[in-house]
């Protein structure tokens, strides 16, 4: 053994071993990090105001998935991105990788949602007290089951997210989940959002009640919960909940003259909810672009304008939702009433409110449930209902049906002069459509084609049949980055 | 013998910055709001990255024979979450000097003999200072007359670092006074939770990307082979040659989540990159070509059994690629599933972009004073995309095109492998094996003749040495690869799908350099 040759020689330098952990935390500096976040009541109160602006900048998917497909618009030849993705869903050109069948901006109003409903109870704060909460989390249900709603009925199954994504406990991807299913879980949560819901917010200016009207009251979610159970076929469930907005005393018709003040000055005493825009806020839209500028890129179509030309003392028609020499959509670009070019919009008043719910809609679904549940009482309070909106509105009072295809036309007229470019048209079709009545469906493949070109006519009937088709399709991009999605069966052989 | 060593990093970077448009003098230059200022930006950003890593090494040799040797590296930083903040990286080693041993005393040949086995594990950290932290930012303007807060990043909290795991094999021989020398490693190296960059996430999350995620497995492994003889060692005469050849094989273990397995859009010009499971990387993947169709009769579809498909009128279907039917005179794929349709169901596996081997070999000789150093380079059995050739056999625009284009297809019984000229049409030129050649190549790299001063003459001048040479790069190459130049380097494609596309890069030059060495 030769130890002699062997050296041993150390190193010892002083090992600095303190907290090291802390010390190597080093958050930026520009943003809020998320673990130091939900520490107070302004902060919970930020994100969920935060979800309503989400939800306003998605408005116009929202207003295209509700239009595109209708028969309410036409195209014009200018074009911006979604109007001519929305283009080539009228002409039913629809592939995965339309910008229309991007849902992304609206998972992020569930995000929004879904962490004020996570996080905001675990805020420790005493000026944050469970009722102000609980309202809190009312409001954030109402814009989780509205963004699902849209969803669900523009894709039918879709990922049902309930739990925030702030970090990566959870598995990014995702399988889709039955769209009803998805819908009743959202009533649950409306329902249980009801009792701590306000009924109103307090106002800087009571003229133009924005926070009453911009955020979601418990007469928004009544008018959803409504809705919803409408689409889902729920009659007895959707008749209360228009009652209960009917007698809120909170809300009443416009009637005669004065309809246009709902969409001028807007925020109307007709008014449920609605997305604000505000220019002395700062917060503008292109609407002027859209709907005004010389080469507008929507127009009233030709359908449409027959629709209220085949009842000419309709004070919602001529002059009030559109004018007849270039055929704009006057209820989005005038001060009032058309008279003349100077009732136009100023360049400084582009901040026209995106109605979601008013009134008049709670009337005309109530008037649908009851006329959808058919029995000859319900067929004298549907018409009672539409009738209170027809003569409002100028016009005699319908003498009804007795057939339930036959009062759902005339409540679908009904809704098409009312809510004419207001993101509801597709949907109003496709729910009736969807109804398992006899000649519900032809009446809404009818309807469809109304607008179509008699060369595609045939091609469109035949799309038609196959109800998959009246979903978008999910888009590639998404479907590249989450596997557990199947394309929806439509699309599902063409490609990505 | 043990050695330890301990680091800590703290570097800030602070910065503020503001300007003005319009104010109203020239002399007042603070950024205030002045009576006609158009716009003022402040802006500011101050960024910390701080890291701590420690090495501790400890070797022992006995009787020089036996030598054992065991090192662990800790790290830590800023920019990875506190549950895989830390890493310990070990390393173990051994080896065997055989050659002294008593029973191989009697080999008296034997000079060298050395066995070494090695493991050790490292890492790669995500860079920026917190890349893993979860923001929320405040949205301008707010909604209605509320302020409003959005999620801006998601926090990634199971962030963590990228892992490679060496192992290597290795013997060193010396023979004959060491004028012999052999070495021989295997090694197998092997990189899990690879760190993807900016990472796409599905829309459902609320969020369009992650910065940092960890996903997918790759496994190197190879053996490289050296050797160098001394032929000759006398008092004129000294001649040396020397020779190394290697192998290296790449392989995807796991596919990152990120990529897609298949990659593919139809068109002209495309490859697909395709990864899967178990297999090399740089594998291409596009039709099997063979050759033009010469008459209507070649362009009826087959079925598997080698009979003409026909339509429900009783015609024979004529082939299409992909939607455009085919005629005379176009190119002709492979229909590997005998559809009637080229399309991307009949893509297969034409080739490897990885060569088979890489090597060289050099001499070195020396008369006197006078000297020959040569190296030489080569690759063997590797495949490239000749883009050059696929750009200018095109025929599809105005663009100028290759002499090759002058033999296409004119006429049934034209013998050529290029299809008919169809300005903006068809689909003759896809991404298949026509394009796809082999890039072996063997370049003489350097070549050096040098002159030593006599020392008689050096000594007179009073200078150590003076060295004068001459040397030529690249003089030579052998190869069939008809583009410029074989020695096409690596291209990641989409950032993962690695590639030998020649895209007619600059070849390298024959250069010649001349000089003097001169030792006072």
């Amino acid at each position: 053994m030769k130890f002699n040759k062997y050296i041993v020689s150390m190193m010892i330098l002083a090992l600095a071993v303190t907290s090291c952990q802390d010390s190597l935390t080093v958050l930026p500096e520009n943003n809020q990090s998320t673990s130091q976040f939900w520490k107070t009541k302004e902060e919970v109160e930020a994100v969920l105001c935060g979800g309503y602006w989400k939800i306003r900048d998605a408005q116009e998917n929202i207003m295209l998935w509700g239009e595109a497909r209708g028969n309410g618009i036409n195209f014009g030849t200018s074009t911006n991105t979604l109007s001519s993705a929305a283009q080539k869903l009228r002409q039913y050109d629809i592939l995965a990788t339309n910008d229309l069948a991007k849902w992304d901006k609206i998972y992020e109003v569930i995000n929004s949602a879904n962490a004020v409903i996570k996080f905001g109870p675990t805020v420790n704060d005493p000026s944050l007290n469970v009722s102000v909460m609980n309202s809190f989390i009312s409001e954030a249900y109402f814009q989780r089951a509205l963004a699902y709603f849209y969803l669900v009925r523009t894709w039918k199954d879709v990922p049902f997210v309930t739990e925030p994504y702030v970090n990566d406990a959870a598995p990014y991807t995702i399988a889709k989940n039955n769209g009803e299913d998805i819908l009743r879980s959202c009533l649950i949560d409306l329902n249980n959002g009801l009792e701590a819901s306000k009924t109103k917010f307090p106002e800087s200016n009571l003229d133009n009640p924005i926070n009453t009207k911009g955020r979601a009251t418990k007469w928004a979610i009544y008018s959803l919960i409504a809705d919803i159970n409408l689409w889902l076929g729920n009659y007895d469930a959707c008749i209360p909940a228009c009652e209960a907005v009917v007698n809120s005393g909170r809300v009443g018709l416009i009637g005669g003259a004065n309809w246009f003040t709902n969409f001028y000055p807007g925020n109307s005493n007709e008014s449920i909810f609605e997305l604000q825009y505000s220019y002395t806020l700062n917060q503008t839209n292109s609407f002027l672009s859209w709907f005004s500028a010389t080469s507008p890129y929507y127009t009233i179509s030709p359908y449409q304008q027959a629709l209220y030309e085949a009842e000419p003392l309709d004070i919602r028609g001529l002059n009030s939702s559109y004018t007849a020499s270039d055929s704009k959509i006057w209820k989005y670009i005038g001060i009032k009433t058309f008279t003349g070019s100077t009732d136009t919009r100023a360049t400084t008043q582009n901040d026209q409110n995106w109605i979601i719910y008013r009134l008049a809609d709670i009337y005309l679904m109530e008037a649908e449930a009851y006329a959808m549940k058919g029995d000859s009482a319900s067929m004298i309070n549907s018409l009672a209902l539409v009738n209170k909106i027809r003569v409002r509105a100028g016009l005699q009072a319908s003498t009804g049906s007795s057939d339930k295809l036959d009062m759902m036309k005339i409540i679908l007229q009904e809704r098409q002069r009312e809510f004419f470019c207001e993101g509801k048209n597709w949907f109003d079709l496709v729910r009736i459509g969807n109804r398992s009545e006899e000649g519900f469906k032809d009446f809404f493949i009818d309807q469809e084609i109304q607008v179509a070109s008699a060369s595609t006519n045939g091609m469109i009937r035949a799309i038609l049949e196959d109800k998959n088709s009246w979903y978008m399709p999910i888009h590639s991009d998404e479907l590249k980055t989450n596997n557990l999605l199947v394309q929806n069966p439509y699309y599902a052989n063409l490609g990505n | 013998m043990l050695s330890g060593i301990w680091q800590t990093t703290n570097q800030g970077t602070s910065s503020f910055s503001g300007s003005t448009t319009g104010s109203s003098s020239s002399g007042i230059t603070d950024l205030i709001d002045g009576s006609n200022s158009k716009s003022i930006t402040p802006g500011s950003g101050h960024v910390e990255y701080k890291s701590v890593g420690g090495l501790f090494n400890s070797q022992y040799s006995y009787d020089e024979k036996y030598i054992l040797s065991a090192g662990i590296r800790a790290e830590a930083s800023s920019s990875l979450p506190v549950k895989s903040r830390w890493g310990l990286f070990p390393t173990v080693g051994v080896a065997w000097v055989f050659g002294d041993e008593q029973f191989l005393k009697s080999a008296k040949f034997l000079s060298l003999g050395k066995i070494r086995v090695n493991w050790g594990q490292s890492s790669n950290s995500p860079s920026g200072s917190a890349p893993y932290v979860g923001s929320l930012g405040s949205i301008a303007k707010g909604y209605g007359e509320n302020a409003a807060i959005e999620f801006k990043s998601i926090q990634a909290d199971n962030l963590t670092f990228e892992t490679v795991s060496q192992a290597n094999i290795g013997i060193d021989v010396g023979m004959f006074d060491n004028r012999l020398n052999l070495s021989l490693d295997l090694y197998d190296k092997l990189t899990t939770n690879m760190l993807q960059k900016d990472v796409a996430l599905p829309a459902t999350t609320g969020f369009a990307t992650v910065k940092y995620y960890n996903s997918g497995t790759m496994d190197n492994k190879g053996w490289e082979f050296s050797t160098d003889f001394q032929l000759l060692r006398t008092k004129d005469w000294k001649f040396n040659i020397n020779f190394n050849i290697s192998q290296n094989k790449n392989e995807i273990l796991d596919i990152p989540e990120n990529k897609q397995a298949l990659n593919y859009t139809f068109g002209n010009k495309t490859y697909a990159y395709k990864l899967s499971e178990g297999e090399p990387l740089g594998s291409f993947y596009g039709y099997k070509y063979l050759g033009v169709y010469q008459n209507k009769t070649e362009t009826y579809a087959i079925d598997a059994n080698g009979k003409t498909i026909y339509d429900i009128n009783g015609s024979p279907v004529i082939m299409k690629n992909n939607d455009a039917k085919v005629y005379a005179g176009d190119a002709k794929y492979a229909d590997i599933n005998h559809d009637g349709i080229i399309n991307r169901y009949d893509i297969v596996y034409i080739g490897n972009s990885n060569p088979l081997f890489t090597g060289g070999f050099g001499f070195n000789v020396t008369y006197k004073n006078i000297g020959l150093v040569a190296t030489f380079h080569g690759r063997a059995g590797q495949k490239v995309i000749n883009a050059v050739r696929m750009n200018n056999e095109y025929m599809y625009g105005s663009d100028n095109q290759s002499t090759a284009v002058l033999r296409r297809w004119r006429h049934e019984g034209d013998d050529t492998e290029i299809p008919r000229a169809l300005y903006g049409r068809g689909y003759n030129d896809l991404g298949s094996d026509r394009f796809l050649e082999d890039a072996s190549f063997l370049r003489l790299k350097t070549l050096t003749l040098k002159y030593d001063l006599p020392k008689k003459i050096s000594d007179k001048l009073h200078i150590k040495k003076l060295q004068i040479y001459i040397t030529g790069y690249d003089l030579l190459t052998f190869t069939k690869y008809q583009g410029q130049d074989p020695e096409i380097s690596l291209k990641f494609e989409q950032g993962l799908y690695p590639m030998y596309i020649d895209g007619a890069a600059t070849p390298k030059p024959r250069r010649f350099a001349m000089g003097l060495n001169l030792n006072l």
